[in-house]
C-alpha cells in the first residue's frame, strides 16, 4: 500500500458522517478483500445518490440493497448481485462494523488532535508569559545590582562626610575651648609684659640716679638683659594668640554658613597650621594672587588643604619643598601643590582615593585622607587629580568653584 | 446552535452530559439508550475508558423525523470529568445545543461539583457559549445513597438559580429520563425559535418529546 492509501481525510468527531469521508482507499481495499474471502466476487458500493464508490457490479444486476448506516441513519448501500441472503448479511454485518470502527477511530484521533493541540496552545502561551516574567525579573535583578551598588555609595559618601563634619567639630570646639581658656591669661600675660617692660625702665632710672658706689657692674647687666627676656616672653605670648586665632579661623568656629573667603589668607593659616604639625624641615612657597576669592565653607577647604599638606609631608623624609600655586582658572580656582617627596608608584595612584586605602602601617593613618579631599572638591563643584612620579614627587591638582 | 443540513435535511442537535468524575455521566448515556425508543437509535459507542473513566467521551446517536420528513439527529455525549481533560471537555462543549450538568450527591463531592460547575460556565465563555442563556438542567445523581446533600438543603442552595433541578439515580434508571425530558424542554424552544419546528414541520413540544422519548416507560 501506498501513503496515499493511508491517508485519511479529517473528519471532526462532531460532523455529520458521509461516506466518502470515511472510505479510505485501505479501507475499501480491505472490504473487497473480505467480500472475496466468503466467495463472492462481485459487489457495489453506492452512495444515498446511488453514486458508485467502489466493486465492479452492474447496476442492473443488484439482487440485495442493504443500508450502511455506522451511526444512525444510512450513509451509503452496499449492494450485491444473487447471492444467498444469510451471507449477504453477515457480510453487511461486518462491513457495517468495519465502517463504525473507522469512524470511531476517526472520531477519537479528532479528539484527540483537538485536545493535544489545545494543550499545545495553552502550553505555549504559558510558556510566553513565563519568558516574558523571566525577562522582568532579570531586568529587575540587573537593575537591583547597579540600584544597590548606588545606595552602598551614597551610604559611603554620607558616613565619610558625617565622620569628617564629626570630626571637624571636635576639633572646632577644642579650639573654641582653647581660644576662651588660652586668650584671657594670654591678655593679661602680654600686657603685664608691657607693664613689667615699663618698670624695668623706671628701675633703670632710679638705678642711674644711685651713687656710683652702688651702680655695681651686676646688676647694671642684669638691668641690660630683663627687656629683652620681656620682648621675648612678649613675641612667644603674641605667638600664642595668634595659633589660638589661626586654630578658632581652621576650625571655622565662628562660620556655619558659606561665605566668601581670600584663597591666599586661607592657604597661608592652613600653611602656619601645617607647620607646628610636622617635625621636618619642609620650606613651603606660596604663590596666590591678593584678590582670589572663593564662596565656601571655609572649614572644610581648610581640611582639603590639610590633607593635602599632610601627604607631602609624609612623602618627605627629612627635609624638602613645597610649592603652593593658586591662580584662577575660567570660573573655577586652581590650586596646585606639589612636593619633591618620594612620589607613589602606578598602582598606589590607582588606589588612592579609595576609602580606607593607606600606605601607612595600621594606626597611623585613616585611608580617608584623599577620599575626604576629593568629596570636599566635588562638593564645590570642582574634583582633584593626582601626577605622580616615584622618587621625584608628587602634585595634586585641586579644582574649586563658588559653591551656591 | 444546531446546524440545518439543507441537502440532506437534516438537523445536528448536540447534547452534551457535563459534570465532574465519576457523577455518572456515562451510567446516564448508557440507562438513556436502554430507556428511550425514538424513531432511530443507533449504537451507544464509548470510545475510550480507563478504570471504568472516560478518556474521549461516550456518544449516543438518536434522530426523530418531522411531519415534514426532516430528520433531526440529537447526538450526545459526555465528556471526560477529570481535571487533566480540560481540552476534551472544550472540544465536546463547542456548539453544544443544551447541557445536563451530572452533579455528585454524596456529601464529600460538594467541591468537586462546584469546581465542575464552574469549570463549565467557563469553558462555556471560552467556546463561545452563551452560559446564562443555553439550555441547561442540573441532575443530582446518586440518590440512592446514603451520605448524600439531603433535597431540601440542595434546593435552598439552586432555588435562587434559573437552572431546573432534577434528582436521579441513573444507575437505576431512576430520573434520568426526567432529566432529560427537562432538558428537551429547553432545547425545543431554542430550535422552533430557529427554525420554525411547529409551523414549517408541524412538530410541537409535546409531540417532540414523545418521538424522541418514544414508548419509553416513566418510573416515578
Amino acid at each position: 500500500m501506498t501513503d496515499e492509501q493511508f491517508h485519511m481525510s479529517p473528519i471532526e468527531f462532531d460532523s455529520d458522517l458521509v461516506l466518502q469521508d470515511i472510505l479510505s482507499k485501505r479501507l475499501m481495499l480491505q472490504i473487497e478483500q473480505v467480500i472475496k474471502q466468503f466467495g463472492i466476487e462481485q459487489y457495489l458500493l453506492i452512495t444515498l445518490k446511488q453514486e458508485p464508490i467502489a466493486g465492479d457490479l452492474a447496476t442492473e444486476n443488484i439482487k440485495h440493497r442493504l443500508p450502511l448506516a455506522p451511526e444512525l441513519e444510512p450513509i451509503g448501500y452496499l449492494c450485491f448481485g444473487e447471492e444467498d441472503l444469510v451471507l449477504v448479511k453477515g457480510i453487511h454485518r461486518f462491513v457495517t462494523m468495519m465502517v463504525q470502527s473507522e469512524w470511531r477511530y476517526h472520531m477519537a484521533s479528532d479528539m484527540h488532535l483537538k485536545a493535544i493541540k489545545a494543550d499545545y496552545e495553552a502550553l505555549k502561551e504559558k510558556h510566553e508569559l513565563l519568558l516574558e516574567s523571566e525577562k522582568k525579573y532579570r531586568e529587575l535583578s540587573a537593575s537591583l545590582e547597579v540600584k544597590v551598588k548606588e545606595q552602598v555609595q551614597t551610604i559611603e559618601e554620607a558616613q565619610r562626610k558625617l565622620y569628617e563634619t564629626e570630626k571637624l567639630a571636635s576639633v572646632g570646639q577644642l579650639a573654641a575651648g582653647v581660644a576662651h581658656e588660652v586668650n584671657n591669661p594670654i591678655g593679661f600675660i602680654y600686657s603685664n609684659l608691657k607693664s613689667a617692660k615699663e618698670y624695668i625702665g623706671e628701675i633703670n632710672d632710679w638705678f642711674n640716679t644711685l651713687p656710683h658706689e652702688y651702680q655695681t657692674q651686676n646688676v647694671k647687666d642684669l638691668l641690660e638683659d630683663f627687656p629683652f627676656l620681656l620682648d621675648e616672653s612678649q613675641t612667644g605670648a603674641e605667638r600664642v594668640r595668634r595659633i589660638v586665632a589661626d586654630l578658632k579661623a581652621y576650625s571655622d568656629i565662628d562660620y556655619t554658613e558659606q561665605h566668601k573667603v581670600n584663597i591666599k589668607e586661607v592657604v597661608e593659616r592652613v600653611v602656619r597650621i601645617f607647620n607646628t604639625q610636622h617635625n621636618k624641615s619642609i620650606k613651603v612657597a606660596l604663590d596666590a594672587p591678593e584678590d582670589l576669592h572663593l564662596m565656601c565653607h571655609s572649614g572644610f577647604i581648610n581640611q582639603l588643604l590639610l590633607n593635602i599638606l599632610s601627604n607631602a609631608a609624609n612623602a618627605i623624609e627629612q627635609s624638602g619643598t613645597i610649592n603652593i600655586n593658586a591662580s584662577s582658572k575660567g570660573d573655577a580656582i586652581s590650586i596646585d601643590i606639589s612636593d619633591d617627596g618620594c612620589g607613589m608608584t602606578e598602582e598606589v595612584l590607582k588606589r588612592v582615593f579609595e576609602p580606607f586605602y593607606t600606605t601607612h602601617d595600621v594606626g597611623k593613618g585613616t585611608g580617608l585622607g584623599l577620599t575626604v579631599a576629593r568629596d570636599i572638591a566635588r562638593n564645590h563643584g570642582g574634583d582633584i587629580e593626582l601626577f605622580s612620579v616615584p622618587e621625584k614627587g608628587t602634585k595634586v591638582a585641586i579644582l574649586l568653584r563658588d559653591s551656591n | 446552535m444546531a446546524e440545518w443540513n439543507e441537502q440532506n435535511n437534516t438537523c445536528l442537535v448536540k447534547l452534551v452530559f457535563y459534570g465532574p468524575a465519576l457523577s455518572g455521566k456515562t451510567t446516564n448515556l448508557i440507562s438513556l439508550h436502554n430507556l428511550l425508543q425514538p424513531d432511530m437509535k443507533g449504537e451507544m459507542q464509548i470510545l475510550e475508558t480507563q478504570n471504568d473513566r472516560t478518556l474521549f467521551f461516550d456518544l449516543l446517536p438518536l434522530g426523530v423525523t418531522t411531519p415534514s420528513g426532516a430528520l433531526i439527529k440529537i447526538k450526545m455525549y459526555t465528556v471526560p470529568g477529570q481535571v487533566a481533560h480540560d481540552s476534551t471537555r472544550k472540544a465536546l462543549l463547542s456548539r453544544a445545543d443544551g447541557v445536563v450538568f451530572v452533579a455528585d450527591s454524596q456529601i464529600n463531592q460538594s467541591e468537586n461539583n462546584a469546581e465542575s460547575f464552574k469549570n463549565l460556565a467557563e469553558n462555556a465563555a471560552k467556546v463561545g457559549l452563551n452560559f446564562e442563556k443555553m439550555p441547561l438542567v442540573i441532575q443530582f445523581n446518586k440518590r440512592d445513597l446514603s451520605n448524600i446533600v439531603s433535597e431540601d438543603e440542595l434546593h435552598q442552595r439552586w432555588s435562587k438559580t434559573p437552572w431546573p433541578l432534577h434528582y436521579a439515580s441513573a444507575l437505576n434508571n431512576e430520573g434520568v429520563l426526567e432529566t432529560f425530558e427537562g432538558l428537551l424542554n429547553l432545547v425545543y424552544k431554542d430550535l422552533d425559535e430557529e427554525f420554525s419546528l411547529k409551523t414549517e414541520h408541524q412538530l410541537d413540544q409535546t409531540q417532540f418529546i414523545q418521538q424522541v422519548i418514544g414508548g419509553a416507560h416513566h418510573d416515578g
